[in-house]
């Protein structure tokens, strides 16, 4: 309706383009189009009063929802949180659809007020403690023994909690790598040569991991480990350069992605299911690329 | 026998690893630990009667699953917190590499052997949560059933 009453002069998308206000005949540039249209048609904001009570309690429902699902909460944890979040503050009748990248939910209250919220996911990571304080969160509501601006204060603190130190980190994928060069059938030696693959896994992860697409940094993640890996079999010939490739993978393989699709799939989310065994599969594909490039260009494969 | 203590001891350190990598807090690290002790011990006992991919991890999913479970009824957490990296052992790290690593050797038989053994080992652990998903979900419904009749 806002749009419709400039009258734009060049294609959409053009990097030229410009627009003529009908309201005020100022030619605009692209970049403040949007600026100008907020200025002549501010947005009226809703103030907290003329939120209905359903707007309040499906907001810190799906934010503890959206939290679980963001750090590897299942999909039928979190249509049931908001079930029962809703159900405990008095809703009648509650709606939730919910897969790996979208969470929509319509609440009806008992005292008629009506509300319909989406959130979208972007990225999620596995933290089991964030997992386990939201848990709580929606434990305590639905047992009535906080209240919502308690639980969203707890929330909160559950965001912004802190994770290990940089070090711990460090030390636990070197300390991971290692075990797992060992558990494959290592050498101790082969160990001690994993903890540094793992090191620079936990690096180039933490450095590119927010930065690019999550499958453009695990085979670019791989490739570093496994040029690592070839290049300290280099300099110690005694080493087994293949299970020092190995401790390295279970760093970023898909553990449990598969059973998880197929465990979604059961409860009759199959497309969420489906996606997340798409993911796997594209993700193994993604590492099985990575290693492979060193070996072909200094492994001697091919 | 002497092998397997090494290899034992690094399931259950590979274990703590990751349950640091996924920011398990410190209080739960312990029993964390201990699921991945008993599914490593349950994969070994199975494997060594059966010597079959399929059977061994799912009987090692099956249980850590159940453990898990119980352990987050008792604890009040929710039990992936377990689970997660209490079953990490099991993941088929080296068969995806090896069948990388000759199919990129063109030894296709070589590669159709480690396939397959990823393969069974991936649907072992996808079996093993189906039944004790399922186990569990029964007796919750049981449960529910008996406290209703009761009142």
């Amino acid at each position: 309706m806002l749009l419709n009453s400039f009258n734009d002069d060049t294609d959409v998308g053009s990097a030229d383009k410009t627009s003529v206000c009908d309201a005020c005949s100022e030619d605009l540039s692209s970049e403040s189009r949007l600026r100008h249209i907020l200025s002549e048609f501010p947005i009226e904001r809703r103030s907290k009063q003329d939120l209905t009570r359903a707007d309040e309690v499906l907001r810190i429902s799906l934010d503890v929802a959206e939290h679980l699902l963001r750090c590897g909460g299942e999909i039928q944890r979190v249509e049931t949180t908001v079930e029962c979040i809703c159900r405990a503050e008095g809703a009648v009748h509650v709606e939730i659809f919910c897969i790996t990248s979208l969470i929509v939910a319509a609440v009806r209250m008992d005292d008629n007020s009506y509300s319909t919220q989406i959130r979208r996911i972007y990225s999620t990571e596995t933290n089991l403690c964030k997992l386990e304080m939201l848990n709580a969160v929606s434990r305590d509501l639905c047992a009535g023994r906080i209240t919502l601006s308690e639980a969203e204060e707890r929330i909160r603190t559950a965001r912004f909690r802190k994770k290990y130190p940089i070090w711990l980190s460090a030390l636990a994928y070197m300390f991971t790598s290692a075990s797992f060069t060992i558990f494959f059938g290592g050498s101790y030696l082969d160990g001690a040569a994993s903890t540094i693959v793992g090191l620079f896994i936990y690096i180039f992860s933490s450095v590119f991991g927010s930065k690019i697409n999550k499958f453009a940094n695990i085979a670019f993640v791989s490739t570093v480990a496994g040029s690592v890996a070839i290049f300290l079999s280099f300099l110690f010939p005694v080493l087994n350069v293949d299970l020092i490739m190995i401790g390295s993978i279970m760093l970023l393989i898909p553990g449990l992605s598969f059973g998880s699709s197929l465990r979604d799939m059961l409860f009759g989310d199959t497309i969420s299911g489906m996606a997340r065994m798409i993911e796997a599969v594209i993700l193994a594909a993604t590492i099985a690329l990575g290693y492979s490039i060193p070996l072909i260009l200094f492994g001697g494969i091919l | 026998m002497s092998d397997l203590i090494p290899t034992a001891i690094a399931a259950v350190t590979g274990t703590i690893g990751f349950a640091l990598i996924f920011q398990t807090s410190a209080k739960r690290i312990p029993f964390v630990a201990g699921v991945g002790a008993v599914t490593f011990g349950v994969y070994l006992g199975l494997a060594y009667l059966w010597q079959f991919e399929f059977i061994s991890n799912l009987g090692a999913t099956f249980t850590a699953y159940i453990l898990s479970y119980i352990l987050a009824k008792i604890l009040k957490t929710p039990y992936s917190v377990f689970f997660t990296p209490g079953i990490i052992s099991l993941v088929p790290g080296s068969g995806l590499y090896y069948t990388m690593s000759y199919l990129l050797q063109r030894d296709y038989s070589g590669m159709t052997v480690y396939l397959y053994a990823t393969v069974w080992t991936g649907l072992g652990i996808a079996a093993g949560i189906i039944l004790a998903t399922t186990a569990c979900y029964l007796w919750e419904r049981i449960r529910n059933f008996a406290r209703d009749k009761i009142k």
